[in-house]
């Protein structure tokens, strides 16, 4: 069975951020500026390579811990207010799993050095790629959760974080009083602001043989949300 | 004007070098205008040809900004192409900086800036800020996790026309509506700009905020309409 509280260290190389990826990150940009794109992702690289510390972990529930009530969830006394749209989603999983990740703060600290140097355009490329980068550890640590679920007949809902689909960033709290101080180096300021920043907390339902549902942005209200999904399906 | 053929052509040259973004002759990018001059070269060749900083500002450098911000609001370029240009307009505020000093030549205002309280968050801004002085404006960066004191400590210390909020979650944006009641209260005509991922124009309105944008181009329109120049 899988392990209660686990932790993984990826690599820069593991998390397969290629110049490909990088242009995918970058279509903002107008084709004949994708020299300066490159000539930066080509400065940066070993930079990011060797200060580009992921860490990705998580804490599972099993059953006896969880309830639900009313777009409640309840993990051992801690309530989360999740809105319709998770609750939908997560009710129907036997098992819960908590999960942090984080590049670091090494990115970070370049950018504000970059910027401090006058270079914000380079800051504003690494930014970018770092919060890429975050994104692809916690890909990375979904594959790793799913391939350990698979051998025993589970499967994942979709991801959930604190501060998307109507679920108050403010539960942040609550999230992490359920994990280790510190879990995966990161820890959460008096506004729940995560720090390091290039860090992403969220949430899975597990169950056996469960089918993973679409995203259902027809029944959320949030017309501001940057995930929304046009009539066509597109995620704009 | 009465400017010889070459200087007008000068002058529209570097226009097009801002709204490009081309630094200088051994620039790569844009990839159509490699070797060619660019600001670090047109502009020093005007002022040895004795255009006025001012001449060379609003004839030349503005003209290429205004391009961008029109470029910008028809979605023809996005936030990266916008600010390349601003980097080759600092670029040329770098070289006019010595006649600002003397007094000849006169940025457009001061702007404060500022990540408000219990936020951490400085990119945002910090693109805001490219803009703005991309634009012709002076911005005092405050920096982040700023409360209200720092605020009004800077609004009485100098002549600000307006101060620019920023924020990154929903948790911190909630700080925004004490420190626009503080500047309102102190300096009530002082607009105050808010900007940020979390913001819309429902929130901006509920703490009275005089501006709502999700992009520095916003901010920097509303200062050219709204305070005139020089
Ligand atoms: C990239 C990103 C991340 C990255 C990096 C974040 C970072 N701070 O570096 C990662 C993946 C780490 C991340 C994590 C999280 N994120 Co996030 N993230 C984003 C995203 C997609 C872009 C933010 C960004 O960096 N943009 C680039 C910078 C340059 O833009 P910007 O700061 O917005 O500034 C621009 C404008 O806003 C404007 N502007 C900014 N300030 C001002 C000021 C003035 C006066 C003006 C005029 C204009 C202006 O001009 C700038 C240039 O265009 C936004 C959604 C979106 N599309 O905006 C969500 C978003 C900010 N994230 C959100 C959330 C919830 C989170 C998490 C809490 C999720 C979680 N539980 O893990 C965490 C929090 C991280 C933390 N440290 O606590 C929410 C915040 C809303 C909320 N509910 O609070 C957003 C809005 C997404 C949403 N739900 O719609 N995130």
């Amino acid at each position: 069975m899988i392990n209660k509280i686990n932790q993984y260290f990826f690599s820069f190389n593991e998390l397969n951020f290629d110049e490909e990826k990088l242009i995918r990150a970058f279509k903002d940009f107008s084709t004949q500026n994708v020299p300066l794109l490159k000539n930066t992702w080509n400065q940066l690289y070993s930079f990011i390579q060797q200060n580009c510390k992921a860490v990705a972990g998580y804490r599972y529930f099993e059953s006896d811990s969880i309830s639900y009530q009313n777009n409640i969830l309840i993990i051992d006394d801690t309530q989360f207010n999740l809105s319709p749209i998770i609750y939908r989603d997560l009710k129907d999983a036997t098992d819960i799993i908590l999960f942090v990740c984080t590049i670091g703060n090494k990115l970070e600290e370049k950018v504000q050095e970059l910027v401090s140097s006058g270079d914000t355009i380079s800051a504003f490329i690494l930014d970018r790629i770092a919060s890429e980068l975050v994104e692809l550890t916690a890909d990375l640590l979904e594959n790793k959760i799913q391939s350990e679920l698979t051998s025993v007949g589970y499967n994942l809902t979709n991801r959930y974080s604190p501060g998307y689909c109507g679920w108050s960033v403010s539960d942040q709290k609550k999230f992490f009083s359920l994990l280790p101080e510190n879990f995966c180096g990161v820890r959460l300021t008096e506004s729940s602001l995560m720090l390091p920043i290039k860090s992403v907390s969220g949430i899975y339902g597990t169950a056996h043989n469960l089918i993973r549902k679409d995203y259902h942005c027809e029944i959320c209200d949030d017309e501001f949300c940057y995930r929304r999904k046009t009539d066509k399906g597109i995620i704009i | 004007m009465n400017f010889s053929f070459d200087e007008n052509y000068l002058l529209s040259q570097l226009a097009l070098c801002i709204e490009r973004g081309k630094l200088n002759s051994s620039s790569k990018f844009p990839a159509d205008m490699i070797s060619q001059p660019g600001v670090e070269e047109l502009l020093p060749e005007l002022l040895s040809r004795n255009i006025s900083p001012k001449i060379i500002l609003d004839n030349g450098l503005l003209i290429g900004m205004n391009r961008v911000g029109e470029k910008f609001r028809d979605g023809k370029i996005f936030i990266p192409d916008v600010l390349i240009s601003a980097k080759a307009m600092n670029a040329a505020m770098e070289i006019l900086r010595p006649y600002i000093v003397k007094g000849d030549l006169k940025l457009k205002g001061k702007v404060i800036l500022a990540t408000v309280k219990g936020d951490l968050h400085n990119i945002g801004k910090n693109l805001v800020r490219m803009v703005l002085e991309g634009g012709g404006w002076e911005v005092i960066d405050l920096g982040i996790d700023v409360s209200s004191d720092k605020i009004l400590d800077a609004l009485k210390t100098n002549d600000i026309k307006a101060v620019g909020l920023s924020a990154l979650l929903t948790t911190t944006m909630l700080n925004m509506k004490d420190i626009v009641r503080d500047i309102k209260n102190n300096f009530p005509e002082i607009p105050v700009a808010v900007g940020g991922a979390p913001l819309n124009q429902r929130f901006a309105d509920e703490i009275n905020a005089d501006l709502y944008s999700p992009d520095p181009q916003g901010m920097l329109d509303y200062l050219n309409n709204n305070f005139s120049l020089n």
